[in-house]
């Protein structure tokens, strides 16, 4: 299953964390505690993100109930919601549902009805849809639905509108289209599904999304889009036969922003009703045809079904319980028959030719980097956090035995070391300086890359020629400029922690003497976190009402990005400037905010380095002054002695784990 | 020295904005959507490039300063890095007589050719029209009919002349910016000579209250 191994190192990391709090105590190791602590927290509530798209039929429900390792989700009905569903783990099942009228709805399974699941029977019961309303863009209606504040007017240029989105043939059903409208009210409407399941996977943390149904042209969603920018993996589930897509090319090329193409991964199925060399002849057409949209490592092959029997059997079901259901026993008897002639076990066999196993250590592969890397830093805090404790010991050990053999060049050698301390405080003020000078101004590399943002995205959000395609550059000039904001303090720690540590390792060498460390780390994401709030994008704009023979404009306003109704050139050209607003408000800020965050860094590092040296000089006057027996000070040095061996396995495991992890 | 660098930045920058404004003013741009657009968004870039630019020469007077104090004790260093000099200018130059204002603080359009044109030629076609009537329509539906055709050439007219008159009009709107660029730049050249001259006040009187003896000063 995905995020096995990245489980057993999260543990050890908090196992690790926790025993470092101990030890550490009260000590100043240079270690912001709390944050540290913090950091650990959030790695225990974190979540681990797998998006599902792909077109209505596709297979995608069966495949998400393959991944599940269960038939958790209705795959036998067309999924009609315009909701998302997101599935977790829980002791026992439950609903959760919100409507578009901002109701909400939660269903338990009754324990006292073993037969029956209420929860998963509800879910099935709000993703069904009439026969009748098979061949109309139900999701798409549903969506108009949402968004009106009167009822729809169910006019031809709303009929030409769906056909344009859905590349659906619609004449001559507006009768039906106007019959679903009358019964969808936004009470019966989901658009939010939790569906908690008791599943068997050990990564709890581990979160499926199934998205609505992309279109034929690979259109989504706002609600998917915004879904999909937040994945740490989208897989993407077309049926190995036919392998051309057009949507997933249009979906790929022009929908979805630059990030998320980042964590994409196409996923062919089916592939169990094909031989060996036909698959792989497949797959090689597909590497081929998308080698300008995906990488080829990226393009799986799996078999949904396949994985689902190889659950069945893990469970105890007996082939000719499995052979009740009409999809399985068409695939089954191939596959029994492949088994009995390589004298193998069917289980192992269907799970092979599944190739899920494959298919979970590529997507391991690819998106556990991110999380991993985030051990990785708070690894490298509590091993940073053990050695400064080590060197502490050592020179206190060392003090204590020039204080047993002559106190008085024990007391030379304390005011010494004030005393440079005090230049080392300078050397701080004025490394701070250089870094403000580094990062403000037009020779800054900082504002050049600002200037960079400013010359590309304004270009491509005005010559878009599509609402989607003008809110995929916004979203990509957005994220590219967070990426930026991100990149900035990460550099200014990186830039602090190697100057201080140039000009520390020389101070050092020449003075020899150790000294204070702050957590820059800490410092980066309290300047960031006070210098930043997030708030969501709106944008105001006007609709001329024809009645008024376009004379009276109405006031709407809009969650930037989120427009699919008015499309023609006029508009078009509206949002584009309305884009371009928003992104240079964005980027224009970015130097006041950038200020903002190097002042307060800045000015909290020269704070807490004062802070540190102040309190070092303090410990030092104190152990001057300290009247100790000779017996008193052998006591002390064995101690620390003690202190300094017992951190060093734990030392060692975090090598070792950063290690594994790397 | 400092004088002069500064004067290259700003003349690199507002090159830099009149090169970025192009991908707006690209040929064909839609008359009226980018005139609304750049009417406030160039004063706003130019507000904005102020601001970098007087972090520019913060940066210039800063190691001017810690040259001019190299050789000073540490005492006096430290004095100076706690003095927060960039802080200090930055409040100084957000102080509302000293805070940069342009005039005027949106880009002023010539009259819309095509509006001129349109209403001319939509004015003569309606006086000729209104003329016919007049002459040969005597009886009152027939004046009423020829009238409203009268009405709908004129509008006809307007519309064609109007298309017409765009790239006049798109001509006209560039010429407006340049002129607008040019003023702010003066503008914006002579508020960082004032901030200029805040610094170095307040520098000198930093060395007076600590004691210092600047070299330049000395007779």
């Amino acid at each position: 299953m995905i995020g096995k191994e990245y489980k057993a190192h999260k543990d050890n990391v908090i196992d690790l964390f926790g025993r470092y709090n101990i030890k550490r105590g009260d000590f100043n190791d240079g270690i912001d505690i709390k944050f540290l602590e913090g950091r650990v927290e959030s790695l225990k509530k974190g979540k681990f993100t797998l998006a599902v798209a792909g077109e209505v039929k596709a297979g995608k429900s069966t495949f998400i109930n393959a991944l599940l390792g269960a038939e958790a989700l209705p795959s036998d009905v067309l999924q009609a919601s315009s909701a998302i569903v997101e599935i977790f783990k829980s002791d026992k099942s439950l609903l959760k549902v919100k409507f578009a009228d901002g109701t909400e709805e939660i269903v338990y399974d009754n324990l006292e009805t073993p037969d029956t699941d209420e929860s998963r029977e509800r879910l099935h019961e709000i993703c069904k849809i009439h026969d009748k309303y098979r061949r109309i863009p139900t999701t798409l209606i549903d969506d108009c639905i949402i968004k009106s504040n009167s009822p729809l007017d169910i006019d031809d240029a709303f009929i030409k509108q769906l056909e344009r989105r859905s590349r659906l043939q619609l004449q001559g059903k507006q009768s039906v289209i106007e019959q679903y409208i009358m019964e969808r009210t936004k009470d019966k409407i989901p658009v939010e599904i939790e569906f908690g399941y008791p599943l068997k996977w050990e990564f709890d943390e581990l979160r499926i999304i199934d998205t609505p149904g992309v279109n034929a042209i690979g259109g989504i969603q706002d609600t998917s889009f915004h879904f999909f920018e937040e994945a740490n993996a989208i897989l993407f589930v077309h049926p190995i036969k036919p392998i051309e897509s057009e949507s997933f090319k249009k979906f790929v090329d022009s929908v979805i922003s630059n990030r998320s193409k980042e964590t994409l991964f196409l996923v062919l199925t089916h592939a169990g009703l094909y031989s060996n060399d036909e698959v792989d002849r497949l797959h090689a057409e597909a590497e081929q045809l998308y080698k300008n949209v995906i990488p080829a490592n990226r393009i799986l092959v799996v078999d949904s079904l396949l994985k689902l029997i190889h659950c069945d059997l893990e469970n105890g079901l007996t082939v000719q319980e499995i052979r009740k259901s009409e999809t399985k026993k068409k695939i089954l008897s191939s596959y029994k028959e492949q088994a009995d002639d390589e004298g193998k076990e069917l289980k192992d066999v269907v799970l092979e030719s599944s190739r899920f196993e494959r298919m979970f250590a590529t997507i391991d592969e690819f998106s556990m980097k991110a999380p991993n890397l985030q051990l990785q830093e708070i690894l490298e805090q509590i091993k940073a956090g053990y050695e400064e404790q080590e060197i502490q010991y050592t020179n206190k050990a060392e003090r204590l035995e020039k204080k047993k053999r002559n106190p008085q060049v024990f007391e030379e050698e304390i005011s010494r070391i004030v005393g440079d301390l005090d230049e080392y405080r300078l050397l701080t003020k004025k490394t701070a300086e250089d870094l403000k000078s580094i990062y403000s101004g037009r020779h800054s590399s900082w504002q050049k890359d600002i200037d960079e943002l400013k010359v590309k995205y304004p270009e491509l959000i005005t010559e878009s020629d599509s609402i989607e395609s003008a809110r995929k550059h916004t979203f990509d000039a957005v994220n590219a400029v967070q990426e930026r904001v991100n990149g900035f303090s990460r550099e200014l720690t990186q830039r602090l922690g190697d100057a201080l540590e140039e000009t520390g390792k020389a101070f050092k060498e020449e003075h020899q003497i150790s000294i204070p460390k702050v957590d820059l780390r800490a410092l980066e994401d309290r300047a960031k976190k006070d210098a930043y709030t997030e708030k969501a994008q709106y944008e105001t704009y006007y609709k001329r009402l024809w009645y008024t023979l376009w004379i009276v404009r109405q006031k709407h306003t809009r969650y930037l990005g989120t427009i699919i109704v008015f499309d023609d050139k006029k508009f078009l050209g509206e949002f584009k400037n309305g884009c371009n607003e928003e992104f240079y408000k964005i980027v224009n800020d970015l130097p006041n905010k950038s200020k903002e965050v190097l002042d307060l860094y800045l000015d909290l590092f020269s704070k807490e380095m004062d802070s540190a040296i102040s309190d070092r000089q303090k410990d030092l006057e104190k152990e001057k002054k300290e009247k100790q027996s000779n017996e008193e000070m052998i006591t002390e040095i064995k101690e620390l002695g003690r202190k300094r061996n017992d951190i060093r396995p734990e030392k060692l495991r975090c090598v070792e784990v950063l290690e594994d992890i790397k | 020295m400092i004088h002069e660098k500064i004067k290259k930045d700003i003349n690199e920058e507002f090159a830099n904005l009149k090169g970025a404004l192009q991908t707006h003013l690209k040929p064909g741009f839609d008359v009226s959507q980018t005139k609304h657009f750049l009417q406030t968004h160039i004063p706003k870039e130019i507000v904005y490039k102020s601001g970098i630019l007087l972090d520019t020469i913060l940066n210039y007077l800063m190691e001017d300063a810690r040259g001019k104090i190299i050789n000073a004790d540490a005492k006096l260093q430290n004095a100076f890095f706690d003095a927060d000099f960039r802080k200090r200018v930055h409040e100084w130059a957000n102080q509302l007589e000293n805070k940069l204002s342009l005039e005027p603080n949106i880009v002023k359009y010539t009259a819309d050719a095509r509006l001129k044109q349109g209403l001319i030629v939509s004015g003569i076609t309606f006086a000729v029209g209104t003329g016919i009537t007049v002459a040969i329509a005597p009886r009152v539906v027939r004046t009423i009919v020829a009238g409203i055709v009268t009405i709908l050439l004129s509008a006809l007219a307007f519309k064609i002349a109007y298309d017409k008159a765009a790239p006049k009009a798109r001509e006209i709107i560039k010429m407006d910016i340049d002129q607008y660029l040019k003023a702010s730049q003066e503008q914006v050249l002579e508020w960082l000579k004032n901030i200029e001259s805040a610094f170095e006040n307040d520098f000198r009187n930093f060395c007076v209250k600590n004691g210092f003896v600047l070299e330049e000063y000395t007779e």
